[in-house]
């Protein structure tokens, strides 16, 4: 073959590859398209695919056994792929779930943004007089004046903590966290080892920052939002747990590690402000701390000096959400409805139910539960009325408090330091998903 | 004429049915996405229906960007030199007394790469933690007690370039190995006549010969540690250190799944393309790796 010849072969090749990767580009555009907004009535008999987590799959599973007529499918999914999972159904223009769990709440705030586009409102499918009976537990999933989701769980904090050891070092419970600054430095001088708290997790939010009222997750509208670490709301919190954190007795690591295990199955952990399924998630399991049973109570969270009220976090709480692309969304929206609200289900759920009615009949449960030294739902329900409501669901994660305040506390530094980077990323994702951020 | 004509034409179509299946696939799964990721990247999300540069001023203006490259850098910056010195090294160390021992250590060396990439991490994670690893001993007497001494932000580039290098090494000393197999025995036995003693011969003899695969390898390697995403993400859900955005890769991720913006994870993607492409690019045309006895 003359250089010639090899030449015009490899235009031609050339050619050839310009012209399938335009074909291809042009296929793929096609099939890219938005999904269609109009959509056709109800259609009572069409299968419901419904996406949980393991958890909440026995309920799922009681609904179908209670209405074996209703033609539901159950699938487990990926938390962490929720969204992914959502956009590229949103691409592709169908495989949306009809009904979706999500344990994080700032789920419903993205999906019922723009950007997804996939709750459909509840308003006008869940009765009123059931919506009435949720208390205040649903404000959170009422975004831009519409209910996008059903609460399942409320994840209010209170300070968990170990009878014995408190009464053997002969220790009061904290009722201010000045006090409890002031516990925190008495167990580093008499009881080294011990601790009162775990900071190195996100967690440092949902239970002190959160607790506060520090200004993070602040909406003011759809498309605005308060963000402000210099708040005093915001210096409070890192005023108090620095020293804490610096003499040892608020651990610097996540409450999931195994080196809080390791204390928590030596009875270290003497008290931990925590939300409330830390008795049976956390407490209670062999494979986490295997507390003993008569050993773990529950105190009403600390208050900030300053504040009337005890005010609570909240680690979750766990939602229920309707596809807007569903064939039967009224369908849909009657198994969301009963999951949140079926006493039968949720008296037996792990979590504290958001449904009023619901956790009247899940106390029952723990009043007879030997694991606790003293009954927490008195406790418990105290909290979940006090969640303080300076936060809500934000269409950004709260993941930027793990890039800088708890990188700061597992690497040693204070989280005074962290506060300003925290403020500058916190923005920075506010702004990416369209708020305009006020101080 | 017609009959050379005839025979040019039979081993040009010949050539094309070998390389057509590769050529088709690459075109569909590589040229293809890369083509519309291009054209993604000067979409915006924010003004649907508008091409232009938008997406590139929002990447290059967020906070994660740069602390990214700079991650990503420091990562390649350890891993990169320690990755091909230590084939090389491993690869004439084995070389040079080629033996029963020396194919059992080259087994060893391959074994850990055998296992998955997600797997490894896993992996990694237990022997690092020292309240669960068996080598915690090792650990402590580091000055290394519990999981955050080990997993701190600051650690994390050389962590993850220890546990590429582990994983990967293995694969290229099998590639090297064969390359210094390729050496005629001649030539090494000439040199010995010369007085060549074993460092010698293998900095003088063998390197110079094995030179286009250690390039080969440098290209394959910068690729690959620009892309990082296994190690940051899985270390990031495991121990809450690094951050979601710790790498390019991870941020494009972020984009797209994160804020549903297609249009700067293709932006990122177009970033790391151009990156790689420039640094093989240099590494083709200022080195003789393309050249072939054939065409010179």
């Amino acid at each position: 073959m003359s250089p010639n010849q090899l030449s015009r072969g490899r235009t031609k090749a050339a050619a050839a590859a310009v012209l399938l990767a335009a074909t291809l580009l042009a296929l793929s555009a096609c099939s890219g398209g938005a999904p269609a907004q109009t959509k056709a009535a109800d259609d009572p008999n069409a299968t419901l695919l419904v996406w949980t987590d393991a958890t909440r799959q026995t309920g799922f599973e009681a609904f179908q056994k209670a209405n074996p007529d209703v033609k539901m499918k159950i699938e487990t999914y990926d938390p962490a792929a929720l969204l992914t999972k959502i956009q590229l159904f949103n691409r592709s223009g169908s495989g949306w779930p009809d009904v979706v769990f999500s344990q994080s709440p700032d789920d419903a705030a993205a999906l019922s943004s723009s950007l997804y586009n996939f709750t459909a409102p509840l308003d006008s499918l869940v009765p009123q007089d059931v919506q009435k009976n949720f208390g205040t537990a649903n404000d959170t999933c009422k975004i831009s004046g519409k209910l996008v989701c059903l609460k399942n769980d409320l994840a209010q904090d209170v300070l968990w903590y170990n009878k014995p050891v408190m009464d053997k070092f002969g220790y009061k419970l904290p009722t201010t966290w000045d006090e409890y600054q002031a516990l925190g430095k008495k167990v580093a001088a008499e009881h080294p080892g011990y601790i009162i708290g775990a900071a190195g997790d996100v967690n440092i939010y949902y239970d002190y920052l959160w607790s506060s009222g520090c200004p993070l997750q602040t909406v003011v509208n759809e498309t605005e939002v308060k963000i402000n670490t210099k708040d005093p709301k915001c210096t409070r919190v890192a005023d108090m747990i620095d020293p804490l954190l610096a003499n040892g007795s608020v651990a610097k690591a996540s409450p999931f590690s195994p080196d809080v295990a390791a204390l928590g199955k030596a009875q270290k952990v003497l008290m931990i402000p925590a939300a409330s399924w830390f008795g049976d998630f956390v407490f209670k399991p062999a494979a986490s701390f295997g507390t003993p049973e008569g050993v773990i109570a529950a105190a009403p969270m600390p208050t900030w000096s300053g504040e009337s009220t005890n005010y609570s976090g909240a680690q979750g709480g766990g939602v229920y959400m309707v596809s807007q692309h569903s064939k039967n969304t009224a369908g849909a929206a009657k198994i969301a409805q009963w999951m949140a609200t079926s006493t039968d289900y949720q008296a037996t759920a792990p979590t504290y139910p958001a449904y009023g009615p619901a956790a009247t009949a899940w106390a029952a449960r723990l009043a007879t539960d030997k694991f606790y030294a003293q009954n927490p739902f008195p406790v418990l329900q105290d909290a979940a009325g006090k969640i303080n409501p300076a936060e809500n669901p934000t269409r950004y994660g709260i993941s930027a408090v793990t890039a800088t305040v708890v990188a700061a506390i597992t690497s040693g530094k204070s989280v005074a330091s962290s506060l300003a980077d925290l403020q500058t990323q916190l923005a920075g994702l506010a702004q990416s998903t369209g708020y305009a951020v006020t101080q | 004429m017609t009959t050379s004509r005839r025979a040019a034409a039979r081993s040009s179509a010949t050539a094309w049915a070998f390389t057509a299946p590769y050529a088709l696939l690459l075109l569909a799964f590589g040229v293809a996405p890369a083509v519309y990721a291009i054209y993604e990247s000067f979409t915006s999300a924010k003004n649907p229906g508008s091409l232009g540069l938008d997406s590139y001023a929002m990447v290059l203006h967020d906070f994660r960007f740069w602390p990214a490259i700079g991650n990503v850098a420091l990562f390649m910056v350890i891993w990169i030199p320690v990755m091909v010195c230590g084939t090389i090294l491993l690869a004439l160390l084995l070389h040079e007394r080629v033996g029963r021992l020396s194919s059992t250590m080259r087994l060893i060396f391959f074994l850990p790469g055998a296992v998955t990439g997600s797997a490894a991490v896993l992996l990694w994670y237990f022997m690092l933690d020292p309240q669960v690893s068996p080598f915690a001993p090792a650990l402590h007497a580091m000055g290394l007690h519990n999981s955050i001494d080990v997993f701190t932000s600051s650690h994390l580039a050389p962590i993850f370039a220890l546990v590429a290098f582990i994983t990967g090494v293995g694969q290229w000393i099998v590639v090297m190995f064969g390359a210094l197999q390729g050496i005629p025995e001649e030539l090494i036995e000439s040199a010995k006549l010369d007085g060549a003693g074993p460092f010698g011969t293998a900095l003088l003899i063998k390197l110079p010969l094995i030179r286009k695969y250690v390039i080969y390898m440098m290209i394959l390697a910068f690729a690959a540690a620009l892309q990082i995403f296994v190690e940051p993400s899985l270390f990031y859900s495991i121990t809450q250190s690094g951050s979601a955005w710790w790498s390019l890769n991870q941020l494009g991720f972020a984009f797209a799944f994160g804020q549903g913006d297609f249009a700067q994870a293709a932006t990122v993607s177009v970033i790391l393309l151009v990156l790689s492409a420039a640094a093989a690019l240099f590494l083709v045309f200022r080195t003789d790796f393309f050249k072939t006895e054939v065409e010179s």
